[in-house]
């Protein structure tokens, strides 16, 4: 399925970048670029996040960052 | 005539959604078309053009109740790297819409609107109706196999 229309990103590229150590939607974004557009596809990818990774271990390792809703 | 809050922010959600279906049929049309399932391309354009009325019904109905439709907001376009997949996602979008459409419905009858509750009531019918043309779809697909379903739609 197509995640990131305005980069091109499928799932399976997000999925690889989970795999690949992504631990929130900065690192996907800073691996494969989806979420990096106009934003629509972020609960996507955090969608996919939560069910790799799981709720727990992704906000603990969100740590000190601030995360602002631009849309 | 003034609508309430609540009933203007349910429309417009509703809105959101028939906008993200437009979207979402066209570019399953497109899709097929380019890999010449002619027939399925005709029928999601058609289904394309369908959401766009209901969305204007709604636009027409927030304008009438002095709010202010919300041309910008989509929620996921779900785009499918295959037929089946993308049918799949479709089916998905509808039986979410009619969930949205039964909540709105509930919401109305708390805001004591019942002119927007049987607006809601005639959209959510003709949602019901494409959840059920899907799930037949998908039965027949488990029944009679991939090959043979796809070929309904060349």
């Amino acid at each position: 399925m197509l995640v990131c229309h305005c980069k091109a990103v499928f799932e399976r590229r997000v999925r690889k970048a989970i795999a690949d150590g992504a631990r929130d939607e900065f690192d996907v974004a800073i691996a494969c670029g989806a979420g990096t557009g106009c934003g629509g596809c972020v609960p996507t990818i955090t969608r996919l996040l939560r069910e790799t990774i799981g709720e727990t271990a992704q906000n603990a390792v969100k740590g000190n960052r601030t995360y602002v809703d631009t849309r | 005539m003034k609508g309430t809050i609540a009933v203007v922010d349910i429309l417009n959600e509703a809105l959101t959604a028939e906008l993200t279906a437009v979207n979402q049929y066209f570019i399953a049309s497109k899709m097929a078309k380019n890999w010449s399932y002619n027939k399925l391309a005709e029928d999601y354009y058609q289904e394309s053009l369908g959401e766009m009325k209901h969305a204007e019904a709604i636009i027409e109905r927030i304008l009438m109740l002095e709010g202010v439709p919300n041309m910008q907001r989509l929620f996921t376009v779900g785009v499918g790297e295959t037929i089946i997949e993308q049918f799949k996602l479709n089916y998905e979008m509808e039986k979410a819409a009619v969930e949205r459409y039964r909540r709105a419905v509930t919401i109305c009858l708390e805001e004591a609107d019942p002119g927007t509750r049987s607006f809601f009531e005639g959209i959510l019918r003709d949602e019901e109706h494409h959840v059920d043309d899907a799930e037949g779809e998908l039965e027949q697909l488990t029944q009679i196999g991939e090959a043979l379903w796809l070929q309904k739609w060349v």
